[in-house]
């Protein structure tokens, strides 16, 4: 019984760490342009098919140049769209801007269908079905690179946020743009910096959960959908926040599917999140003040 | 170009601007022109759009081989396509009625997805056209519509061989089920059910998912700890591939048994290794040495390049086959009268099988069971209702 | 603004309603196919739906996604009370009724909640009806939906549900002006432009939430009902989470707050893809271009630019009276 709710807790945390690395891009743009990008699901699926439907299928690069040209690829476009999306609707209404994403996100899942098939792609990556055992449990050696690589994420946001000046300059801007720009820090160019990074992370986090399952047009959705109510979860705009909501996520999704009913598990979570909120009306971390006219 | 509507030429912005405004250029009908035209309603865009492109081939390579040869009565076929965006049920009753009353096509192939036919039931009435779909839920041809021709096999009838197959040469006593949670796999697993209850048996447990699940391991682990000896599961391509997959690295020991999903092409390239072993309920598979199979093979692998057949193609390529010679033996050539000859059909030989039209508008009545051995879905047994 | 300009207003904006109704009705039929009509009574029905929206989303600048939950509750309800053997007008006051009822249900609690986690919780609540119409089969039917309800017998009559549909948009675009107009308007807008000053001044700003909510509500079941009274069919797939952002979508488009907006909106996001069509795969991907495209040149929607256009019109004739209720620059 130990064994089983052990898998079943591990489970969740590796697909939780899944939830959490959307759901930090999701709360670097926030705190940066006070923007909920619903497209940020939508990078994770680019990034996964840029990779195996380009790099890997086309190309056939060996894996690890294939992560980084991804990323240095994505990272373009997530500067791009700073540019594209971001700058004409800066002053525009927070609504208008989050619409723009869904014109996004609609967008991109067609486009991705045009350019690589609507046939999903498989992926081996490094590991394939490589699986582990655990403390008596089975478990795909990817949960655990994916575990670690959400935990590098997090030690490298900290020390690049808090200890370095290009750092500085990203929280500064995010605190008041204006006043940054006042001082001399050149927010634009920082801001698409933020965009390219919160692209980089979810494209990262495709390329990670590609050899899980597929990678499909709308592999995106349901991962925006989960990473959005982690975000809220754990506080909006609070990076411990996006962590603890993610792996919490995952954990009442694959423990609530064993041990109460797999048919309502959706009812379940989401019952969850609601009462959580109930109770908690700023998500666990979150501060009340937090919402931004 | 299909639409009377030509926004080609102006620039995105005008067309916005302008398309409200733009109505009475809707206006135009097409003109009783010479060719005959048949419709498709399947999705093209989004999530679905891998049914939609199959659908397309198969009927595409069964249109060219008419014309080819001069047409039907002289007159060419021209296919009309309309996304209906799959289980769509406003978009489908949209698509339809396009294709029905602007493209004024005589028949149609699709919709392919359960809530896509239900609401163009009615307006199939209405208009007149006969539409020859491939959705598989017995509730499809229980609405009793004489316009709806169901060319697969009903899961009513496939789902009852699959359980009589099990629990009878398998000897499974213990059984799981399993479903996308969806009309399809609703309906399908639904069957499973009622089927079961009529030989005696009561599955121990069942468990449901969506097309997003993308861990099935408190799944899989519930079905080992109810100790069962095999789990029917009815659902779609991927989710099958994944559930195959995941149920070898955990190292189960139930068999796994389901619908046709259990021997596509998707499901053995997700499920690899996994594959083995799984078995089906379905009506066709490439690798079937059957010679009128292997024709198709070749033919299809001409019309695209590198290319294989798989059941969607083959069985909407035998749909619109049935429309073509329903249109050469019908007196005129309008859904009417397709529609009476359809009807009249009683032994046509498809690729995937022998149709034949009864009272309730099924026209598949055999299925094979499949069985995956290094990776290729072999034949174990073929059954006839 | 004094009442009798208002009144003034609304008598003008009532007989400009109606006549553009009527005139819908008589010209629609002659130039549009079925095809087109067809799309025009779904139209009609997302106008409903974005009408409803803008009073939790637009007036009170609380986000909510849960409009296609309310649509849903509308449509069952009706269906099921009317099979149940009750008469249409009663199943339709039924459904209005328990839409309404869970507008509050939701509403109430959720009271607290901001910004972003109203919009979550609101969207959870959306899945979570969407999952139970999917899985209480014993009461829904399930994923399959129900088929050939009788409604009005208009199913699939698209040029007399035309008409239907073209009354009843009336009547609730004419009673959101007026609601906007009338003295609850004054606190809906004290409530948008400043909470804290409002509750100041005396607004009892739960209530005014919740009764916006409700609303709003009433509003996407009476939509439930015209989605079953044209289909005939209705299952689970029509009301899914994630059509709530097609809705949410329409009402910025057009414009927050702004009934016209409402009806642009729909009528871009519901006409336009089927203009597309032509394109075949392409014309999604180019719809949502499109869409970025229009936020990009009228953040303020487009309702926001067809009033700027008529008053740069009628600014040269005379001095123009401010209209509060269709004009708002700032969103939620």
């Amino acid at each position: 019984m130990l064994q089983t709710f052990i898998q079943i807790v591990l489970v969740g945390l590796a697909v939780g760490a899944a939830y959490a690395l959307v759901a930090l891009g999701y709360t670097l743009i926030w705190n940066a342009v006070s923007l909920v990008n619903f497209a940020q699901g939508d990078l994770v699926m680019l990034g996964a098919f840029v990779s195996v439907g380009w790099l890997a299928n086309r190309l056939g690069m060996p894996l690890w140049l294939n992560l980084v040209t991804m990323l240095v690829i994505l990272g373009i476009f997530g500067a791009a769209l700073a540019w594209g999306i971001y700058h004409p609707l800066r002053n525009a209404p927070q609504l208008s801007a989050i619409v723009a994403t869904l014109g996004l996100s609609m967008a991109l899942q067609n486009i991705a269908v045009i350019i690589w098939g609507p046939q999903p792609l498989n992926f081996a990556g490094a590991l394939g079905t490589t699986s582990v055992h655990l403390f008596g449990s089975t478990i795909y050696a990817q949960y655990l690179v994916i575990l670690a690589a959400l935990a590098a994420m997090m030690a490298i946001q900290h020390v690049l946020f808090q200890h370095t000046g290009l750092g500085r300059a990203m929280r500064a801007t995010a605190q008041d743009a204006e006043a940054a720009r006042l001082m001399g820090i050149p927010t634009a160019r920082i801001i698409a910096f933020i965009f390219a990074y919160a692209t980089m992370l979810a494209a990262l986090a495709g390329w990670l959960i590609a050899p899980l399952s597929y990678v499909s047009s709308d592999m995106g959705v349901n991962l925006s959908l989960r990473a959005f109510a982690a975000t809220i979860l754990g506080g909006f705009g609070s990076i411990p926040g996006a962590l603890v909501g993610g792996l919490a996520f995952g954990v009442i999704e694959s423990a609530g599917s064993f041990y109460i009913s797999s048919e309502y598990i959706d009812v379940i979570a989401f019952g969850v999140l609601i009462a959580v909120l109930m109770f908690r009306p700023q998500g666990i971390f979150g501060e009340l003040e937090l919402e931004r006219p | 170009m299909v639409s009377p509507v030509h926004v080609s030429r102006r620039s995105l912005i005008q067309a916005l601007a302008l398309a409200p405004l733009a109505a009475p250029a809707i206006i135009g009908r097409a003109h009783a022109a010479d060719p005959i035209r048949i419709g498709i309603s399947g999705p093209m865009t989004g999530q679905f759009a891998q049914n939609g492109q199959w659908m397309k081939n198969g009927v595409a390579i069964a249109v060219k081989q008419v014309n080819d040869k001069g047409g039907i009565k002289g007159r060419m076929i021209d296919v009309r396509i309309a996304d209906d965006l799959g289980p769509n049920p406003t978009a489908a009753a949209n698509a339809v009625t396009k294709l029905a009353t602007q493209d004024e096509v005589v028949a149609l192939v699709g919709p392919h997805y359960t809530p896509g036919i239900l609401p163009n039931v009615p307006l199939l009435g209405k208009y007149k056209i006969p539409a020859l779909t491939g959705a598989t839920g017995p509730v499809v041809t229980q609405q009793g519509s004489p316009w709806v021709f169901r060319v697969r096999l009903n899961d009513a009838i496939g789902a009852d061989l699959l359980v009589k197959y099990v629990t009878e040469d398998l000897q499974w006593k213990k059984i799981g089920l399993g479903y996308v949670n969806t009309a399809f796999g609703q309906s399908g697993i639904a069957v499973v059910k009622a089927s079961l209850a009529k030989r005696n048996v009561e599955p121990v447990l069942v468990q449901a998912h969506t097309d997003a699940t993308k861990d099935y391991t408190s799944q899989i682990l519930a079905f080992q700890q109810a100790g069962v000896d095999g789990i029917i599961v009815w659902t779609d391509d991927q989710p099958a591939g994944l559930i195959a997959k995941q149920s070898k690295t955990l190292g189960v020991k139930f068999g796994i048994a389901g619908n046709t999903a259990f021997s596509q092409p998707i499901f053995l390239g997700l499920a690899g290794e996994g594959a083995d072993g799984c078995m089906a309920i379905g009506e066709f598979v490439k690798d079937n040495p059957d010679q009128r199979v292997q024709a198709w093979k070749k033919l299809y692998a001409a019309a695209y390049p590198g290319d294989e057949p798989e059941l969607y193609a083959t069985v909407y390529h035998d749909a619109a086959r049935l429309i073509i010679a329903a249109m050469e033996r019908a007196d005129a050539i309008s859904g009417e009268a397709i529609q009476k000859t359809l009807t009249e059909i009683r032994d046509f030989q498809g690729i995937v099988t022998r149709y034949g039209w009864t009272d309730n508008g099924d026209m598949t009545h055999s299925g094979i069971i499949t069985r995956v051995a290094g990776g290729k879905p072999e034949i174990v047994k073929v059954i006839t209702s | 603004m004094s009442a009798d300009a208002n009144a003034l207003t609304m008598r003008a904006l009532a007989v400009l309603v109606i006549a553009t109704a009527i005139l819908c009705g008589l010209l629609l039929p002659r130039f549009l196919s079925v095809y087109y009509l067809q799309v025009a009574d779904v139209t009609l029905i997302n106008i409903l739906l974005v009408l409803g929206l803008n009073f939790i989303l637009g007036f009170g600048g609380q986000m909510s996604l849960a409009q296609c939950a309310f649509f849903g509750i509308g449509a069952y309800t009706f269906t099921l009370l009317q099979a149940a053997g009750m008469p249409v007008p009663v199943a339709a006051v039924g459904a209005i009724a328990l839409s309404a009822a869970v507008g509050m249900a939701l509403g109430w609690p959720t009271l607290r909640l901001k910004g972003h986690y109203l919009a979550l919780c609101t969207l959870a609540f959306a899945l979570i009806v969407e999952r139970l119409l999917v899985n209480w089969e014993g009461l829904t039917n399930g994923a399959n939906g129900i088929t050939a309800i009788p409604g009005i017998g208009l199913a699939g009559e698209n040029d007399k549900m035309l008409w239907v549909l073209l009354a009843i948009v009336a009547i609730a675009y004419l009673l959101q002006v007026w609601i906007a107009n009338g003295p609850l308007g004054l606190r809906i807008r004290a409530l948008r432009d400043d909470p804290l000053a409002a509750q100041a001044v005396g607004v009892d700003i739960s209530r005014l939430k919740i009764m916006l909510f409700v609303i709003s509500a009433a509003y996407g079941g009476l939509a439930g009902i015209c989605y079953v009274l044209l289909r005939g069919y209705i299952s689970p797939d029509v009301f899914s989470w994630q059509s709530t952002f097609s809705y949410l979508a329409m009402a910025v488009v057009g414009g927050l707050g702004s009934p016209l907006g409402a009806a642009l909106g729909a009528i871009l996001y519901t006409f336009v893809p089927e203009l597309l069509r032509f394109m075949q795969e392409y014309y999604f991907a180019v719809f949502g271009v499109m869409v970025i495209l229009v936020i990009t040149f009228f953040p303020a929607g487009l309702s926001g630019m067809v009033i700027s256009v008529v008053r740069s019109l009628r600014r040269r004739e005379k001095s123009f009276a401010r209209s509060d209720v269709t004009h708002h620059e700032r969103a939620a």
